[in-house]
């Protein structure tokens, strides 16, 4: 409470000393630009924002923004308050910020006119409420060189829900993304933007012009739904307010980088591609060894370059020893917009003989970026003093299988075998269980089989029970001589008709009782349908049928073409009925 | 009614052929899409070749050459992870082909973890050995050629029973449950006991399907596992470390199942 009180006097006693200054940070600015304009009252904080009037050609576009100072210097308070300001200029020339009056307690305090020369715009101030801005940290480099690319999302006035980061992959580039996108407000032009920023490393594959196409994000936009504008009343919270979710594509400018190839003047055997900036560090433990123990060779490349692509050679020169493939390790971090990191290679070297008395120098060469010009680096040679073995080591170490059996075979560079591009090799071009023809192999074939072998089945079964043989052909026996009395009954050949009629219905009785058919008469009927479900109606039926195919036949009576008709649809009747009833 | 059959067997005949059309169509954009794919690839407009590949893969044109392709221009890319989802699905389709393995073997000793899926076991191996020398098409193939093979002698078999055509009957049934299980296998690795590469640059294994679960490890672009089980975003997998095996959880969005 007392340093309070002690404050409140301090103030009270420096009010005769204020003063008030205006001031901007640029004296020339262009049509599109903002100055920063500053009030700053001295001596008190109790000074209310000042007004703005007299501006003389310039627009508020932000501020105030207030700020207080209190410093206290050898038992001495000075306290004074700030008011900031964005202004920008609405024509070019020069324009004069007129005096502005601050109103301190019941003094009136007056600031100087300051004068800033307003030039013509270069652009043209964006006016878009969204829109991205894409540029590189270099617009020349050399392959494999690291590039940062950075892709700024700049929108203002909208409500952006949710942005779709671009395309992962860019033409001409080997490309890392750059940890995650920040967001925050950034000047454009002289237009204060809301503005999400995405970042990419960039590693240029081949030489020449090469052209970042447009780049695309896809962005989802939240705008309130337009309607009956209703009154404060009716939403006073503005809860009522329905939005709707719209994403649109917002595409960038192409832009063009000049990839240079590695100078072919001074560059060294050992060289590879590797560029940036690096160290090597190497080392062969143990340096005593008996025959037939392993020295590992660690070679270490670190610094700031393409990590994962980096390649080396370790020495060729393997004569007195056995020599491994190389274990590799990689760190890499992408720090400050650069990749950084490590490479180890750890190699196990076997001296096969005493005479191995040293590993041969190990050498690497990269494009140093920043001197332009080839480095190279050598570490060893690595003596070693190797000891004759006791015989069963040798024994265990000719059992490995060394990675260069014959010395003259030197691994020079790794990398993948081209691409295929031979049509006529492609072979399946389809998955084949979407072919039309395979699907019909895998699925016919056993319904053809199933089919064929109830068939086959079925008519053995036929061919070893005679009974049933009949039983089964009957009607097919009936249906062929009634089509022979249909043709007689077209020939008007009474007896040949009545003939085959008797036949069929004699035929089929029998087939389906498995009786011989001349047992088969009118008189035998009631006695052989006794113990079958043939109805007493049918029986009867059946025997005048028979009675008058009989007398037909043998009477030689004549028949009108009619009456062969009713006889034949009456023959007819009766089978149907008979294969219900005789079932 | 022969008329009859055969106006059917000739309308039948139309209708596949005009519904063949679209197919037909769809092929020579696909085959023309891969060859611009390949001609950008030379060009090293290698994002561009990826996008073409891809193209051709929608229009369902999937020959081994295209992975393999599709997997070469993601190793230019440095998209290891990608590359080896590629020409593991090359190999799949043709898994005698030298290139697509040597090409396998550089892009994982250019991964900064060095973690392979846990294999099959020594005994599934053996019995399953057509499915390290025939492709999943081919064994399709193999499947269909065999079924119409076994039922044509079943068939001959019905009318001619003697002993020589039951142990050519017996002997196709051998041959035919050994590629329909390699088949079966393609499929059950393919859609059940996938594997899948890890394509983030980094990635968090936890013990739960759920940012707030413990982090277990993290694994690094190119790491190959074995997928267990499958929750909304989440995904259990398996991995081996030499002869360690390790479970954990990781974000569906950081793997591409193969």
């Amino acid at each position: 409470m007392s340093i309070i009180l002690t404050l409140t006097a301090f103030t009270a006693a420096a009010k005769d000393d204020i003063t008030v200054v205006a001031a901007c940070n640029k004296k020339s600015i262009s049509l599109n630009d903002t100055i920063q304009f500053q009030v700053r009252i001295s001596g008190t904080q109790d000074a209310k924002p000042p007004k703005l009037t007299n501006l003389g050609g310039f627009k508020v576009i932000q501020g105030p923004y207030m700020e207080k100072h209190v410093s206290i210097v050898q038992l001495k308070s000075t306290t004074s308050i700030t008011y900031s300001y964005a202004l920008s200029p609405t024509r070019t020339g020069t324009l004069t910020i007129g005096p502005i009056d601050v109103q301190v307690g019941s003094r009136k305090y007056r600031t100087r006119p300051i004068q800033i020369t307003v030039t013509k715009a270069s652009r043209p101030a964006p006016e878009r409420n969204m829109f991205i801005s894409v540029q590189t940290d270099k617009t020349t480099a050399y392959i494999d060189e690291q590039l940062l690319l950075t892709v700024n999302f700049f929108f203002k006035d909208i409500s952006v829900r949710a942005i779709d980061p671009g395309p992962e992959l860019i033409d001409g580039f080997i490309t890392k993304t750059v940890g995650n996108h920040t967001q925050g407000r950034r000047v454009f032009k002289g237009v204060n933007y809301n503005a999400v920023q995405f970042q990419k490393l960039l590693f240029p594959t081949s030489a020449g012009k090469i052209t970042i196409d447009p780049i695309e994000l896809q962005v989802t936009v939240r705008q309130p739904i337009k309607g009956r504008r209703q009154s404060f009343f009716d939403d006073p919270f503005g809860m009522l307010t329905r939005y709707t979710e719209t994403v649109r594509t917002v595409r960038s400018k192409p832009i063009t980088l000049n990839i240079l190839d590695f100078p072919s003047t001074g560059k060294p055997a050992s060289f590879n591609g590797a560029i940036g900036k690096l160290n090597m560090r190497a080392s062969a433990e143990p340096h005593t060894v008996e025959e037939g123990e392993p020295v590992t060779l660690t070679v270490e490349l670190s610094g700031e370059c393409n990590i994962e692509t980096l390649a080396f050679d370790l020495p060729s020169n393997t004569i007195n020893f056995s020599v491994y493939d190389p274990e590799t390790s990689r760190e890499s971090t992408i720090t400050g917009g650069r990749m950084v990191g490590t490479k180890t290679y750890k190699q196990m070297w076997v001296p096969t003989s005493t005479n191995a008395v040293e590993i041969p120098q190990v050498v690497f060469s990269y494009f140093d970026v920043t001197h332009k010009k080839y480095v190279t680096l050598a570490k060893g040679p690595f003596k070693l003093t190797v000891t004759p073995a006791p015989g069963e080591r040798m024994l265990i170490t000719e059992r490995f299988t060394p990675a260069n059996p014959a010395n003259s075979i030197r691994i020079l560079q790794q990398d993948i075998f081209g691409i295929k591009t031979d049509r006529d090799t492609l072979g399946f071009t389809h998955r084949a269980y979407t072919d039309p023809v395979l699907i019909s192999m895998i699925c016919a074939p056993p319904v053809l089989l199933a089919g064929l072998a109830i068939l086959t089945f079925s008519r053995r079964r036929l061919r070893a029970d005679t009974r049933l043989y009949r039983r089964v052909h009957a009607t097919r026996n009936a249906d062929t001589r009634l089509k022979k009395a249909r043709e007689a009954l077209k020939k008007q050949d009474a007896i040949s008709f009545y003939a085959e009629l008797s036949d069929a219905l004699c035929n089929y009785i029998a087939d389906k009782l498995h009786i011989a058919a001349p047992q088969v008469s009118s008189n035998s009927l009631p006695a052989l349908f006794g113990e079958t479900a043939v109805t007493a109606e049918t029986t009867t039926q059946l025997r005048a049928l028979l009675d008058t195919c009989d007398f037909a036949r043998f009477a030689n009576s004549a028949f009108d073409a009619h009456t062969l008709k009713e006889h034949y649809s009456d023959a007819l009747r009766l089978l149907r009925k008979l294969q219900k009833e005789l079932k | 009614m022969k008329i009859k059959v055969l106006t059917i067997i000739l309308f039948s005949a139309v209708v596949a052929f005009l519904a063949s059309l679209p197919a037909a169509a769809d092929s020579y954009k696909a085959l023309e899409a891969f060859e611009q794919a390949n001609e950008a690839y030379n060009a090293t407009n290698y994002a561009q070749a990826i996008r073409l590949y891809k193209t051709a893969e929608e229009l369902r044109f999937t020959p081994a050459a295209l992975y393999y392709n599709l997997g070469n221009a993601y190793y230019r890319c440095g998209k290891m992870g990608q590359a080896i989802v590629s020409y593991r699905r090359a190999l799949r389709l043709n898994p005698r082909d030298p290139d697509i393995t040597e090409n396998l073997k550089t892009t994982r000793s250019q991964t900064a973890d060095g973690v392979a899926a846990p294999g099959l076991p020594a005994p599934v191996r053996s019995f399953l050995f057509v499915y390290y020398y025939i492709g999943f098409d081919e064994l399709v193939w193999a499947c269909g050629i065999l079924t119409a093979l076994l039922c044509l002698v079943a068939a001959i078999r019905l009318y001619l029973p003697q002993r020589w055509v039951k142990t050519l009957l017996l002997c196709i049934l051998c041959i035919l449950l050994v590629t329909g299980a390699s088949a079966g296998a393609h499929w059950y690795f393919t859609h059940i006991r996938a594997s899948a590469v890890v394509t983030a640059e980094e990635s968090i294994v936890r013990v739960g399907p759920g940012d707030s679960f413990l982090e277990i490890f993290i694994l690094h672009d190119g790491s190959e596992l074995r997928v267990l089980q499958r929750e909304d975003d989440w995904i259990k997998v398996q991995i081996q470390i030499e002869n360690d095996v390790k479970r954990g959880w990781i974000q569906k969005k950081d793997i591409e199942i193969i």
